[in-house]
């Protein structure tokens, strides 16, 4: 990214880079933050990533940085079986409560689960892809995969359907 | 739409065994197997769950001060090895060995010099700094010299015989330091943001009840200390702590030294830019306050703590 354009990538690509680090963080306030400091690591770097995906740099320095945050234990997070405050199951807030509910359950998987699930699921990253930015093998994504899902299917609701299904049994 | 493993997608299954699975994506619900399409639904929750946040107005400017910010930390980086690896050779600071390695020599010697330490009648070297560093001078509390990173701020609290050194701005409360909880006071202008610091300096006199109570087996070794209360109000998470014992005889006004003995009974209360009573020796209690520090920053405050020192 070099840095004329940085501001241009920035408001292109911000928003949804936003959204991976709320999926890592499970926060507006962290994954901000997060987005932040990541963007701060790469306007100086601008010109040497130029050759390549900027985005995919972003992504790639979103989790290590989400992990590092994680290793550090700085992150001021605050284990909650459940969270505080949940909306009210009626119709208008139904979407604030699958967000609510959505969170709960990703916060509630082991840092590397959830790098799985947003690169996997959220980035549609392929496994091989998924394996490279994580630095481990196939088959660990696989298996972190697998257990994240199996994770999720015990923690999302019934009541969370997606277009007539859901991810209960 | 690509095949599925063999392999029960919600089992843990081996690693190893995926060898010859298939490099995947699922763009779609696929054949109707049960985990091509909750890895389907998955995605089609997470794409409609996961907010869209708005940007805030001032991101560009932030992650522009971040970026300076990295890059003063990066030379201030640069500047801390330097001190620390200086300082444990015992060539910048007097006595910093002493403090890094075991009790200090002025407490565990107290009828004589402390070993590094000038001799009677020298005064002592007067502290540097590194690039990217100053030199606080707290002339009020026995002259103690402190070497920080340049952006940071001190401050006196000229009621009190106390000084400070914080990342943030600093400002003194209304009524002063005088009267706080913990005998901690915090006079931040604002509560410590993440990776905040706030460190205060009290002098006192060895025979004092307060420099008593302060006194907690620090000496010459910086320690991680139990979170006081006066710290956590303002968003502190760690606390660190160390006594700087001025080497016996030495006079607040002017680094000299006398033959007196440090361990007599009474003594001064360590008035800013008062004089040692005979007999009596002063000590500085520095207490940092953290707030989720990053590695660096506490490596930063440990450096600053060993830093301290009386010229």
């Amino acid at each position: 990214v070099s840095e004329p354009g940085f501001e241009e990538w920035v408001a292109a690509r911000g928003p949804r880079l936003l959204r991976v680090a709320w999926l890592l963080t499970g926060d507006a306030h962290l994954a901000e933050d997060l987005l932040q400091t990541v963007l701060a690591r790469i306007w100086p770097k601008g010109p040497r990533i130029s050759g390549e995906n900027p985005e995919a740099y972003a992504r790639k320095a979103l989790v290590h940085t989400h992990a590092s945050w994680w290793r550090r234990r700085w992150r001021g997070e605050l284990p909650h079986g459940e969270l505080p405050e949940r909306a009210a199951p009626a119709d208008r807030f139904a979407e604030v409560d699958l967000e609510q509910t959505l969170a709960e359950a990703i916060r509630a998987l082991p840092v590397r689960q959830r790098a799985v699930v947003v690169l996997r699921y959220f980035e549609d990253l392929s496994v091989a892809e998924t394996a490279e930015v994580l630095r481990c093998s196939e088959g660990t994504v696989k298996s972190q995969a697998s257990k994240a899902l199996h994770s999720l299917r015990s923690r999302l609701p019934a009541a969370v359907a997606v277009d007539g299904g859901d991810l209960g049994d | 739409v690509t095949s599925v493993t063999d392999h029960d997608a919600y089992g843990a299954y081996d690693a190893s065994d995926d060898s010859d699975a298939p490099d995947d994506r699922i763009p779609g619900p696929g054949s109707g197997s049960v985990p091509e399409a909750q890895e389907h639904e998955l995605r089609v929750l997470l794409e409609r769950a996961v907010p869209q946040l708005p940007a805030p107005a001032q991101r560009l400017a932030s992650v522009r001060e971040r970026v300076r910010r990295r890059r003063r930390r990066r030379a201030a980086g640069v500047s801390v090895t330097a001190v620390i690896a200086i300082a444990a050779a015992g060539m910048l600071l007097p006595g910093l060995g002493d403090r890094d390695g075991g009790p200090s020599s002025a407490a565990s010697s107290p009828s004589g010099p402390p070993s590094g330490s000038a001799p009677a009648s020298t005064p002592a070297p007067p502290v540097t700094a590194p690039p990217g560093y100053t030199v606080e001078p707290f002339d009020e509390l026995a002259r103690l010299r402190v070497v920080m990173p340049q952006e940071w701020n001190g401050l006196i609290a000229s009621d009190t015989p106390r000084g400070y050194v914080s990342t943030q701005s600093l400002g003194l409360p209304k009524g002063g330091c005088a009267h706080q909880l913990d005998d901690f006071c915090t006079p931040l202008d604002r509560t410590l943001t993440p990776d905040g610091v706030l460190v205060q300096f009290t002098l006192v006199a060895e025979s004092d009840k307060v420099g008593k109570a302060l006194l907690r087996g620090d000496e010459g070794t910086v320690a991680v200390q139990q979170v006081l209360s006066a710290c956590r109000a303002v968003g502190g998470t760690e606390q660190l702590g160390v006594t700087v014992v001025r080497p016996p005889g030495a006079t607040a006004s002017d680094g000299a030294t006398d033959s007196t003995d440090s361990t007599g009974p009474g003594g001064s209360t360590g008035m800013p830019g008062s004089t040692a009573s005979p007999g009596y020796s002063m000590a500085v209690v520095a207490t940092a306050c953290l707030s989720h520090p990053r590695g660096a920053q506490e490596a930063r405050v440990r450096a600053l703590l060993n830093s301290a020192s009386f010229s």
